[in-house]
């Protein structure tokens, strides 16, 4: 399978005056209520979107659709995003797994091979019906991705899992924004803050917590719990913290602040 | 040595596995004939899973298959014992290549065999060789390499990103652990770097250790109970 990126690879979430935002239905559960409670303009068609759900704070809000997304998933709750959420690009020969219970917050890029475990959602024991599910929040969001994060070919994200009170749950995976993932690392960990950068070939365990603008070398294996505490450099395996990362990292255009950069090279 | 798979008792795969000829992930991969596969009704098989290769293959009760995992019987028949969870994109077995593609059958098939006894814990994006044996209750964690005839000893557990070369015999409740600098030279054997088994974690004289039998015991226990949430949550997504 020759790894070159075929013409219109990736598929990016626009804003739906573009498509036919009417084939969608829209769900009203966990994926609306679980982005920033921006409310909207209600939305002129507002008959297509179904029963607006209730924000967790009670105050009714509804999304307009005006974003979506041209890929033809089974289930498009991953699209249906409000428009600051916009143009996430992902790759057509992506693997993910379980869109109910993935957030992307926008212009995060998702290469192909990249398994994004969604389906490992937390699965109370509320999680009965889907009006339970609209109230129970985050609860439902396994995998939830910053702006501008970047996944790269073959990388693995999975949702970290731990025994609670005899019952084994998964929780979510909080990826922050300006993240970058290498290629064929696989991410269990419980949070990786902003501005992290993961390199190739790494292992973060899980519930284990990357701290903000921390940089894991290439070949790293972070061992299961570990806090990489914030503007480190950790590498080896297991990991160990071998030197600070520079007090403007991830700044833009500087070392670890080409977030943007990359997002513009993907087409 | 290793007994070939009964002839299979349980010709279908569970009801929620669809082997269809869309799932193979790699598109151009040499057609290969379809795997002879078996496996026990309990077994969660996600649909994902990719099967090929001229040898048998049978999985065993309750083990759980995630989604994006190989497993190519292209050298030797395939045995997964009972209660495994094997993680995504694990490859058990050498993935066809167009050379060599049913060329080999026949005679050393055995030696090529595959057997992952009961209870074994295999981590993502593992590669498995042909002539592997991992016995029960063994952990292979993530991004493992096991080498050709590699055996893995019971209770063992072989940590992230470690490589076992060809013919490595992993002792039983040792931990193989660590690793120099990423270079990743094949030849390199990790050593065992320390043992923890029921008897030298009381003569190493760790404070706080439990004896490592009751810690393993309670491993276990959380296996069998992320088996269990598991089944829930990868049949749950079918037809949901």
């Amino acid at each position: 399978m020759p790894p070159k990126v075929a013409k219109g690879e990736y598929i990016e979430t626009v804003p739906a005056e573009m498509v036919l935002a009417q084939a969608f239905a829209w769900p009203a559960q966990a994926t609306a209520s679980m982005f920033s409670p921006t409310p909207t303009l209600p939305p002129p068609s507002s008959s297509l979107l179904g029963s607006p759900s209730l924000s967790p704070k009670g105050k009714p809000f509804s999304f307009s659709p005006t974003t979506t997304d041209l890929r033809t998933w089974e289930d498009l709750s991953i699209l249906l995003t409000p428009p600051k959420e916009t143009g996430n690009k992902i790759s057509r020969r992506s693997q993910i797994h379980g869109t109910h219970h993935i957030s992307l917050g926008g212009k995060s890029i998702i290469m192909a091979d990249a398994v994004v475990r969604g389906d490992l959602f937390r699965s109370s024991s509320s999680s009965s019906s889907q009006s339970q599910s609209s109230s129970s929040g985050n609860n439902n969001i396994a995998i939830n991705i910053g702006r501008y994060t970047f996944i790269s070919r073959s990388a693995i994200l999975r949702p970290p899992s731990r025994l609670t009170r005899g019952v084994h749950t998964y929780t979510t995976l909080h990826i922050g924004s300006h993240v970058f993932v290498g290629e064929r690392s696989v991410v269990e960990a419980a949070k990786v803050e902003d501005n992290v950068t993961i390199g190739k070939d790494c292992v973060i365990g899980s519930m284990a917590i990357l701290k903000e603008r921390c940089q894991v070398l290439d070949g790293c294996v972070v061992p299961a719990g570990m806090v990489v505490p914030s503007h480190c450099v950790v590498g080896g395996q297991p990991a160990r913290i071998v030197g600070d990362t520079a007090i403007a990292y991830g700044v833009e255009g500087l070392e670890g602040g080409l977030s943007r950069e990359r997002y513009r090279s993907i087409r | 040595m290793e007994k070939k798979p009964p002839p299979s008792q349980l010709l279908r795969p569970p009801p929620h596995h669809r082997p269809s000829a869309t799932q193979a992930p790699a598109a151009g991969a040499p057609r290969v004939a379809p795997a002879k596969l078996s496996a026990d009704p309990s077994a969660i098989i996600a649909e994902q899973t990719y099967f090929c290769g001229p040898y048998p293959i049978s999985i065993g009760r309750g083990t759980v298959i995630h989604p994006r995992v190989r497993i190519c019987a292209t050298e030797g028949p395939i045995k997964i014992g009972e209660g495994c969870i094997i993680s995504e994109k694990s490859v058990i077995g050498t993935y066809p290549a167009p050379t060599n593609a049913g060329s080999e059958a026949g005679s050393h098939s055995d030696e090529r065999a595959i057997v992952v006894s009961n209870n074994v814990v295999i981590g993502a994006q593992v590669m498995v060789h042909p002539g592997v044996r991992v016995h029960s209750f063994a952990v292979v964690d993530n991004q493992v390499v096991v080498g050709r005839g590699v055996d893995v000893g019971g209770h063992a557990k072989v940590c992230a990103r470690c490589e076992l070369v060809s013919g490595a015999r992993v002792k039983e409740w040792s931990v193989v652990w660590g690793g120099g600098k990423g270079g990743g030279l094949k030849t390199r054997v990790k050593a065992q770097k320390k043992v923890i088994s029921p008897f030298a974690a009381g003569e190493m004289g760790f404070e706080g250790v439990m004896e490592g039998r009751a810690i393993e015991d309670a491993r276990l226990m959380a296996v069998k109970r992320e088996r269990d949430a598991l089944s829930r949550l990868i049949v749950g997504k079918k037809r949901g």
